[in-house]
């Protein structure tokens, strides 16, 4: 019944359940982490109920139709789902463990897929699923529907992680067979340049769509809601989910059942035809990937020499992991295509921004101040999602990442503070350095002034300090050096833990930064003059509050992360 | 050079070494013996500072492992049996980076390399990633890692894993130089043959016991008459030790 290639990390888990239950401290640790879970979907769930019935109210506005709010969010699912699927595929089937000696026993094709499929849908979907739960008790009871629809919404919501999946696994096993691997970091640079300029074709191209709308107050942006989720494409999986889930709420069952068969069909065919390319490719695939036959020389001396040239001012031995690891990240495949999530992520970031902008020009006077509030938070709440995601799949891991080398580093005249310091170094100037250009030229752009946007750059600077010293700290706490794949590092229940508390020091962060940047005015907030930016007491003690509080969360989470790391090599 | 005094580890409920105590002086190559989970791999992590002591103390030269443990770390070299190196650098880039964890400058720090390099015999490979090297490669990178900052405290676990016979001798070879030069070796090994050529000390431990410390001369003679080799020695004091207290095979968390 149970695939047998799944039976290791079955038996690995419940190994580890039974010693927990044997380390009361351990014990305790994973009876939090569970209950920090259920408690984030009961605050989802009431949030998300919260925030239907405010949008509900706005009786003009078309929101609450199911079709635009679930295909806003299921858009973003697949996207993620399906980079996310990609990694963990690249991982499973070329670069694990455990591959060697699986590869060398005599088992099936059959077999292998199977247990290779489940273990790339597993570990990429839990967390999503995680997400996807509260969103369905909010649709069901904000529409009043019947029991059935949590067995509906299951039959529907499998293809939406099946379809990443099967698609992932395609792309992977013909991956090597396209990209020869003595040139693949060229190949993926210019396929990244070529991404990026398409993604800005795009943009200038939904842009110009969104302005050829015409002006007609609140409901416009509605269309401007279903432009920005692409629900116009039929061709879209996502839209033929969103769809079906919408025409179960409306009651249009004949509507469901084709648009449920169609998703279901295409999950089996990609499914099969992922299943027919591992059988005939996969191990084609797999010798091109592991063969030594296209190594390169790398000449190192003159890089090293500028190193110590130009960055005199920092200390060797941070300096030299900061230089490993940026080497590291840019040499692993699984590592360098996670940096495709930034590139998307900050895409679709710029992308919702351009519709912002329209969105501002088209709002009569009497719904502004609502939707001004709105998308200001909403923006706000973008960017945290966008920096949480990204230090989840590239900073959270970076401690684990060591594996078993770390005996280098431990062995060096560097204690563990050292290292988790170095650590975070190598990542804060990359993060804070993109972010802060990214956010605060999208303050720019939505017409903020330069004082609003010099402020946006030290908060996000801040932010960004918090958010860094967290995902390295939690890293530490939750490290794991005996990894299968790299991959793995950030679906695990560790980087749950780290996204939950990272959007809890972003609430607390936003309503800093909400603090400084707007006024509250009888019951609307209006954002503050740049007059009023600079001399208002509150832009001051704001940002003073908002240092204090992430150094504190700085000193707490690395020094949280230093001692369990010193208690687990203990 | 090291002083090890009454030292003790436990995992859980399980001994794995128990109240020992060494001396090795400068410049010695002192070997340390023991069967399979014997306790000598839990003795070296303690000893280069990546494991705590239950109980008891090291002293590396005048420092103290937990009380100036980056002071001990920096004059101690350490190969571990199964080095896992960073696949996606370099044999130099590594070379390069760990001059850096121990505060080389670069002109230092590329002499020494050179030098390490051509000693072990790495020209070939020192530009290309590691996750080509064969494992006696990477033996072999690992050593040279850990002797960049010219350390005054060696210490190997199973040097000679993965070594072909070539690579063997020049290990061997180069040790002696080291000693020779005052550096202190010590290296816990399963070759007897190797431990018996190259150690001028050798202390035998079995389930977390010293059960027999000296020369190989001094071990041969406690053996018994008619033990021919290091090799006879260790067996019989291995067999006439069985009357050491059982301990409880429970590994309990680990």
């Amino acid at each position: 019944m149970i695939p047998l290639l799944l039976k290791p990390s079955l038996l690995a888990l419940k190994n580890r359940w039974k010693s927990s239950i044997k380390r009361k401290d351990r014990w305790a640790r994973d009876l939090a982490l569970i209950s920090v879970t259920v408690f984030f979907i009961l605050l989802s769930y009431t949030g998300g109920l919260a925030f239907l019935n405010s949008l509900a109210e706005q009786k003009a506005f078309l929101f609450p139709d199911p079709k635009i709010i679930i295909n806003l969010a299921l858009f973003f699912l697949i996207l993620l789902l399906l980079v996310s699927n990609l990694v963990q595929a690249l991982s499973s089937l070329y670069t694990g463990k455990d591959l060697d000696f699986i590869l060398s026993s005599p088992i099936t094709s059959k077999r292998f897929f199977i247990g290779k499929y489940f273990e790339i849908l597993f570990s990429t979907s839990w967390m999503a699923f995680i997400f996807v739960l509260p969103f369905l008790l909010v649709l069901k009871t904000f529409y009043n529907l019947s029991s059935i629809f949590y067995i509906e919404a299951f039959l529907l919501l499998s293809p939406l992680f099946l379809i990443p999946c099967s698609l992932s696994i395609c792309i992977a096993s013909i991956y090597p067979l396209i990209l020869p691997k003595k040139y693949s970091k060229e190949v993926l640079i210019v396929i990244a340049i070529g991404l990026f300029s398409a993604l800005i074709k795009m943009l200038n191209l939904v842009a110009r769509e969104i302005q050829n709308v015409s002006n007609n107050g609140l409901n416009e942006v509605a269309d401007l809601a279903s432009v920005l989720t692409f629900s116009d494409k039929i061709w879209l999986p996502s839209y033929w989910i969103s769809s079906s889930i919408a025409y179960r709420i409306n009651g249009e069952l004949g509507q469901f059942y084709y648009l449920v068969a169609l998703s279901v069909l295409l999950a089996v065919f990609l499914t099969s035809l992922s299943y027919l390319l591992v059988k005939y490719l996969h191990l084609i695939s797999f010798s091109l990937i592991t063969g030594t036959s296209s190594t390169k020389i790398i000449e190192s001396s003159k890089f090293q020499a500028k190193v110590e040239n130009y960055f005199r001012m920092i200390k060797r031995p941070i300096r030299g992991i900061i230089v490993k690891d940026f080497k590291l990240f840019v040499r692993d495949i699984t590592q360098a295509s996670q940096a495709g999530i930034l590139l998307g992520l900050s895409s679709t970031y710029v992308y919702i921004l351009n519709s912002q902008k329209i969105f501002q020009s088209t709002l009569n006077v009497a719904d502004k101040n609502w939707w001004s509030a709105f998308l200001s938070s909403s923006n706000i709440g973008l960017e945290a999602f966008i920096l949480v995601a990204v230090s989840t799949r590239l900073v959270f891991p970076s401690i684990s990442l060591e594996g078993g080398s770390f005996w280098l580093l431990h062995s060096s005249p560097l204690v563990i503070k050292d290292i988790l310091k170095a650590k975070l170094n190598s990542w804060l100037v990359p993060i804070c350095l993109i972010f802060g250009i990214l956010f605060t030229l999208a303050t720019l752009a939505i017409h903020g002034s330069l004082i609003a946007a010099a402020i946006k750059l030290i908060t996000t600077i801040i932010i960004c300090y918090g958010i860094i010293s967290l995902a390295i700290g939690l890293g530490a706490f939750f490290c794991n050096f005996n990894w299968d794949h790299s991959s793995e590092l950030a679906a695990g229940l560790g980087s749950l833990i780290f996204m939950l508390s990272a959007f809890t020091l972003i609430i607390f962060d936003v309503g800093i930064t909400t603090i400084i940047l707007n006024s509250y005015n009888g019951n609307i907030i209006i954002p503050r003059s740049d007059a009023e930016l600079f001399n208002s007491p509150w832009t001051y003690l704001g940002i003073l509050m908002l240092i204090i509080f992430n150094v504190l969360v700085n000193k707490l989470a690395l020094r949280i992360g230093e001692k369990s790391m010193i208690r687990e090599n203990s | 050079m090291i002083s090890i005094k009454n030292l003790s580890r436990s995992y859980g409920r399980f001994d794995a070494v128990k109240n020992i105590s060494l001396e090795v002086k400068k410049g010695q190559i002192f070997s340390f013996l023991g069967m399979n989970g014997a306790g000598k791999t839990t003795t070296i992590r303690m000893l280069v500072g990546i494991l705590k002591p239950s109980s008891g103390s090291i002293k590396i030269g005048e420092y103290d492992i937990i009380k100036d443990i980056r002071k001990a770390k920096a004059i101690t070299g350490y190969i571990p049996d199964r080095a896992q190196l960073y696949g996606k650098l370099t044999g130099r880039e590594l070379l390069y980076f760990t001059s850096e964890l121990y505060d080389i400058n670069f002109k230092q720090a590329n002499f020494k390399i050179d030098q390490l390099i051509e000693e072990y015999d790495l020209q070939e490979w020192e530009n290309e990633l590691i996750e080509n090297y064969s494992h006696g490669l990477r033996q072999r990178l690992a050593t040279c890692a850990a002797l960049i900052h010219s350390p005054e405290l060696l210490v190997i676990d199973e040097p000679m894993v993965g070594l072909d016979p070539q690579g063997a001798k020049t290990f061997k070879e180069s040790l002696k130089k080291y000693a020779k030069q005052g550096t202190t070796i010590f290296l816990s090994t399963h070759s007897l043959p190797v431990a018996e050529e190259i150690s001028d000390k050798i202390a035998i431990i079995k389930k977390g016991i010293i059960i027999a410390e000296g020369t190989i001369d001094e071990l041969k003679s406690s053996a018994g008459e008619g033990t021919k080799d290091l090799e006879d020695a260790f067996l019989q004091i291995a067999i006439s030790s069985a009357k050491l207290p059982q301990v409880e095979l429970d590994f309990g968390d680990k």
